[in-house]
C-alpha cells in the first residue's frame, strides 16, 4: 500500500487530534493543534504543487500564519490570563477518550474508505471525518470553555481538510473568508469566556445549564 | 396590482365576479387601515355590493356552459390561479351572496348593540376576507387555488370567532376550531398530493377517483368531513358557533359548511368515485351525526349551542344524501344517485337559508335580552313578535314541516332511499336503506321536539330574568334580514316543484347521466300547504279551542305566590327524551337536599342536570393527555447541557455517515 504525501500528512494531522484527546493539559493541546494546523498547511501546499495552482500556495501560507500562528498564540495568552492550565475533564477519562477517538478513526476509515471523490483522497477523507469526530469527542470530554474552543477548532480543521482534499480547493476569496471567520470566532469566543470568568468566577460549561424551556 | 384579468376577453359573469372579488379585497385592507374610524353603514354597503354582483353573476351562469378564467400573472411555480363558474358553483354562489347580504345588514345592528366588545375594523376586514375566500374556494378549478383560499377561509373564520378574544371561553373555542381546521387541511393536502402524483396535474378536471384511486379520495373525504363537522369530528362546531358573533355563526353554518359539501360534490361525485367505502363513510358518518347532533341539541341550555348541534344534524342529512348518491353511482342506479344528489344539494341550500335565519334570530335574542341561556329567557313572544315569527318559520323549515323548503328536500331524500329499496337486489343494501329511513324519521321527530323546546322556553310563558323582561326589537336592520330569509324559505317551499326540477337537472348534469332516465317528481306543495293549514285550523278550532281558559287561584304548596321559575323549564322539558337516551348523553340529575329530615319542608333543594359528551371525555380527552405526556418526554431531551447537545450532534453525525455511505 503506497500512500501519497497528502494522505500521510492528513493521517498525521488526525493522529495529532487523537493525541489531543489523550491530554488534559491545555497548553499541550494548543501545541498539538498548532502542529496539526501546520500539517494541514503542508497538505494544502502539496495539493497546490500537484495541481499547479498558485491560489492554494497562498492559502497554505495563510493557514500556517493565521491558524497555525496567531490562533495558538492568542489561546496561550488566554490560558495565562485565565489561569486555567489544566482541564478537569468529564464523562471519559483521557486514555479512554483517546481510544474512543482511535476507534472513530478506524470506523471512519471503514465507512468512508470508498468515498474519495479524487484519486488518492480516500484516506484523506477518512482522516478528515476522524478529525471532525475527534473534535466532537474533545468538546464532549472537556469541562472548561477554553477547551471547548480548541475542540471547535479541531472540528473546523476537519471540515477544511475534507473540503480541500475532495474538491481540490475552493476559490481564494471563499477560503480567506472562512479563515477570517474562524479568527473572529476565536476572538469572540475568547471575549465571551473572559466575560463568563468575570461573571461566574469559573469557566465550567457544565454549570451553564440554565438556558432551556 | 395587476391580477391578469383581461376584461375584454371575459364574459359577463366572470367580469362581475372579478369585480366583486376586487371590492372585497380592497375592503379587507381599507377596514384594517381605518381602525376605530371604521363606519358600520358604509362597511355594510361595501360588503353587500359584491354580494349582489356575485348573485347576478351566478344567475347569469346558471344552466350555461361553464366559464373558466385564470389569473395567470399570479404564479406559484408553474401553477396559477384558475377558476371555473358552472351551474354547481352558481347555486352555491347564490346561497353565499343571499346570506352575505342578510348578514351585512344584520351586522350593523348587531355590532352597534355590542359596542366596544368587538373591534369593527377587525370584524369587517376579516369578514370580507372570509367572503372572498369562500367565493374563490367554490369556483376554484385547481388544487393550489383551492388550498390557498381554503386556508384563507379557515384563518379568517378563526379571526372572526376570536372577535371577543378577551373572554377565556372564546379563546378556548378558537383554539379547538383551529385544531379541527388544521387537521382537515392536513388530510386534504395529503389527498391532493397523492392525486397529483397519480393524475400528473393539479387541475380538478383531470382527476378521476374511479377504481383503485379510492384511497386518496378517502383522505379528501375525511378532510371534508372534519371541516363540515360530521361525527366524530363535530366537537369544534358547538364551540365555534357559540363563540363567534351571530352573523358570523350564520355565515359559518349557512355557507362555510356548504362550501365543504360543494367541494365534496366537485371532487367525489364529478370525480366518479365508485368505491363503496367512501359512500359508506359518508352514509355512516351522516346517519350517526344526524342522530347524535339532534340528541345533543335537545339538552343544550345555550340557544346558539343548540343551533350548532342542530347544524351537526343537518350536515349529517346532507352528507347522508351525498353518501347515498355515491352508493347509487357505485351500484349503477342512476335514479337513486340523481335523486339523492338533488336532495342533498337542495337540503344544503335550504339548511343554509334557515340556519342563517335561526342564527340571526338567536343573535337578536342575545343582544335584546343580553343572554343566550334558555334558563333565563322566556316571554319574548309579546316583546319581540317579528323575531318570534321568523324563528318559528326557521324552526318549521328545519323540522321539515310540510309547506316549508326543509320538507321538500327531506322528502326528496326519503324518496331516493325508497328508490334504493326498489332498485337494489341485495338484501343488505335494502335493509340499510330501510334502517336509514327509520333513523331519518326518528331524527325528524326529535328535531320537532328540540325546536318546540327552544321556542316554547325562549318565547312563551313569562320572562325568567330581568333582562329578558326588558327585551325589545332592535330595529329595521335586525328584522329586515330575518324577514327576507324567512320569505325565501317559504317561497322555496311553495315553489318546491320547480326548484326540485331545476336541482335534478343539475344533479343529472353533475353525474353525467341522461336527463330522460330520471323520473320527474311533481310535488304539489301549494296543495299540501293549503291542506296543512286547513287541518291545523280545524284541529285548533274543533279540539283545542273548546277548552276555555279558566281563571282561578291555584294551591301554591305553601311556598308563596307563583313565580316565573315555576314554569316548565328547558331542563324539565327535555328530561323525558334525555332519560331515554341517558346512556349516550350521560344524563344525570344531581339532586342536593338540605334538611331532608324535615320531610315536606326542606331548607334547600338544588337540582342540576348534567350531560357530558362521551367523545370529549373518553376519546379526545385521553388523546390530548397522551400528546401531553409524549411532549413532556420529548422536552426532557432539551436539558440545557452543552455536552448533551454535543452528544446529540455526534450521534447524528455518525448516523448520517452510516446511512449516507450505505446508500
Amino acid at each position: 500500500m503506497s500512500l501519497s504525501i497528502v494522505e500521510i500528512f492528513a493521517v498525521a494531522a488526525a493522529l495529532c487530534a487523537v493525541l489531543m484527546a489523550g491530554s488534559l493539559h491545555v497548553k499541550r493541546n494548543i501545541f498539538f493543534y498548532m502542529v496539526q494546523t501546520v500539517l494541514l498547511a503542508v497538505v494544502t501546499a502539496e495539493i497546490a504543487r500537484t495541481d499547479g495552482e498558485l491560489n492554494l500556495y497562498l492559502i497554505a501560507v495563510a493557514i500556517a500564519i493565521l491558524k497555525g500562528g496567531c490562533v495558538p498564540i492568542f489561546l496561550r495568552w488566554m490560558v495565562k490570563r485565565l489561569q486555567s492550565y489544566s482541564d478537569p475533564g468529564m464523562m471519559l477519562a483521557p486514555p479512554l477518550a483517546m481510544h474512543a477517538s482511535l476507534l472513530l478513526f478506524a470506523l471512519s476509515y471503514l465507512e468512508l474508505g470508498s468515498l474519495g471523490a479524487l484519486p488518492g483522497s480516500a484516506l484523506a477523507a477518512s482522516a478528515a471525518a476522524s478529525l471532525l469526530l475527534t473534535g466532537l469527542i474533545l468538546m464532549l470530554t472537556r469541562k472548561t470553555a477554553l477547551s471547548q474552543i480548541i475542540g471547535f477548532l479541531v472540528i473546523e480543521n476537519g471540515i477544511y481538510l475534507f473540503a480541500v482534499t475532495q474538491t481540490s480547493g475552493m476559490p481564494l476569496l471563499v477560503e480567506m473568508g472562512v479563515m477570517l471567520d474562524v479568527l473572529v470566532a476565536v476572538m469572540v469566543a475568547g471575549l465571551i469566556v473572559f466575560r463568563i470568568q468575570q461573571s461566574f468566577e469559573h469557566i465550567d460549561v457544565t454549570q451553564l445549564a440554565e438556558l432551556r424551556d | 396590482m395587476n391580477l391578469g384579468f383581461e376584461f375584454g376577453k371575459l364574459n359577463f359573469s366572470a367580469t362581475l365576479f372579478a369585480i366583486a372579488i376586487f371590492i372585497w379585497m380592497i375592503q379587507s385592507v381599507i377596514s384594517l387601515l381605518c381602525g376605530k374610524k371604521c363606519r358600520h353603514d358604509f362597511s355594510s354597503f361595501l360588503f353587500a355590493l359584491p354580494c349582489i354582483l356575485v348573485l347576478i353573476a351566478a344567475g347569469a351562469s346558471w344552466n350555461h356552459p361553464p366559464v373558466s378564467f385564470e389569473a395567470s400573472t399570479i404564479m406559484f411555480g408553474d401553477v396559477h390561479i384558475a377558476e371555473k363558474i358552472d351551474s354547481l358553483s352558481a347555486i352555491f354562489l347564490s346561497l353565499l351572496s343571499v346570506i352575505g347580504i342578510a348578514t351585512s345588514a344584520f351586522s350593523v345592528s348587531y355590532l352597534k348593540h355590542l359596542k366596544g366588545r368587538i373591534n369593527p375594523s377587525h370584524y369587517w376586514s376579516a369578514i370580507s376576507a372570509f367572503m372572498l375566500s369562500m367565493c374563490m374556494v367554490i369556483v376554484s378549478a385547481n388544487a393550489p387555488t383551492f388550498l390557498v383560499f381554503w386556508e384563507l377561509m379557515s384563518l379568517s373564520a378563526l379571526a372572526l370567532i376570536a372577535s371577543e378574544h378577551q373572554q377565556e371561553d372564546v379563546q378556548k373555542s378558537a383554539f379547538i376550531y383551529l385544531i379541527a381546521t388544521r387537521t382537515a387541511t392536513a388530510f386534504l393536502i395529503a389527498g391532493f398530493i397523492w392525486m397529483h402524483s397519480i393524475a400528473g396535474s393539479w387541475g380538478f378536471d383531470s382527476w378521476s377517483f374511479a377504481g383503485k384511486n379510492w384511497l386518496p379520495a378517502l383522505f379528501i373525504a375525511i378532510g371534508l368531513c372534519i371541516k363540515s363537522g360530521l361525527w366524530p369530528f363535530h366537537l369544534s362546531l358547538p364551540y365555534a358557533y357559540t363563540a363567534a358573533p351571530s352573523p358570523v355563526s350564520a355565515l359559518m353554518s349557512g355557507v362555510m359548511s356548504k362550501v365543504a359539501f360543494c367541494a365534496a360534490v366537485r371532487f367525489l361525485v364529478v370525480g366518479q368515485v365508485d368505491s363503496l367505502v367512501i359512500a359508506g363513510v359518508f352514509l355512516g358518518a351522516g346517519l350517526i351525526s344526524m342522530f347524535w347532533g339532534i340528541l345533543f341539541s335537545l339538552v343544550q341550555q345555550d340557544l346558539k349551542r343548540l343551533l350548532a348541534y342542530s347544524s351537526v344534524e343537518n350536515n349529517g342529512v346532507i352528507f347522508c344524501g351525498l353518501g347515498l348518491a355515491l352508493v347509487g353511482q357505485a351500484m349503477n342506479h342512476p335514479i337513486v344517485s340523481a335523486l339523492a344528489l338533488a336532495a342533498s344539494i337542495f337540503h344544503s341550500i335550504n339548511h343554509g337559508l334557515f340556519k342563517a335565519l335561526l342564527f340571526l334570530s338567536a343573535g337578536t335574542v342575545e343582544t335584546a335580552a343580553h343572554t343566550r341561556d334558555l334558563g333565563l329567557l322566556g316571554g319574548l313572544a309579546s316583546r319581540m313578535p317579528i323575531t318570534l315569527l321568523c324563528f318559528v318559520v326557521g324552526a318549521a323549515s328545519i323540522c321539515a314541516l310540510p309547506p316549508s323548503n326543509g320538507f321538500a328536500s327531506k322528502w326528496l331524500l326519503y324518496s331516493s332511499l325508497m328508490n334504493e329499496i326498489w332498485c337494489s337486489s341485495e338484501l343488505t343494501v335494502r335493509g340499510l336503506a330501510l334502517v336509514s329511513i327509520g333513523i331519518l324519521g326518528l331524527v325528524g321527530g326529535l328535531s320537532v321536539f328540540s325546536f318546540a323546546r327552544a321556542i316554547g322556553v325562549a318565547f312563551l310563558g313569562n320572562p325568567r330574568s330581568e333582562s329578558a323582561a326588558k327585551a325589545s326589537e332592535l330595529g329595521v336592520f335586525s328584522w329586515l334580514p330575518q324577514i327576507t330569509l324567512a320569505c325565501l324559505c317559504v317561497i322555496l317551499g311553495l315553489c318546491a316543484s320547480f326548484v326540485t326540477g331545476q336541482v335534478e337537472l343539475l344533479a343529472c348534469a353533475t353525474l353525467k347521466i341522461p336527463i330522460t332516465s330520471t323520473p320527474k317528481f311533481q310535488m304539489p306543495m301549494p296543495q299540501i300547504a293549503v291542506l296543512f293549514f286547513v287541518s291545523a285550523m280545524l284541529v285548533y278550532h274543533l279540539i283545542l279551542k273548546t277548552s276555555k281558559a279558566r281563571k282561578y287561584v291555584t294551591w301554591e304548596c305553601g311556598f308563596g305566590s307563583l313565580s316565573p321559575r315555576m314554569q316548565v323549564s328547558s331542563v324539565s322539558f327535555a328530561q323525558p327524551i334525555a332519560r331515554i337516551f341517558s346512556q349516550i348523553l350521560r344524563f344525570k340529575l344531581l339532586v342536593e337536599i338540605k334538611g331532608a329530615d324535615r320531610r315536606h319542608f326542606p331548607e334547600y333543594v338544588k337540582v342540576e342536570p348534567q350531560t357530558a359528551s362521551i367523545l370529549e371525555s373518553k376519546v379526545y380527552g385521553p388523546l390530548v393527555q397522551m400528546l401531553r405526556t409524549l411532549s413532556d418526554l420529548l422536552a426532557k431531551l432539551q436539558a440545557g447541557s452543552v455536552h448533551l447537545y454535543l452528544l446529540y450532534l455526534c450521534l447524528t453525525l455518525l448516523l448520517i455517515v452510516a446511512v449516507g455511505t450505505k446508500l
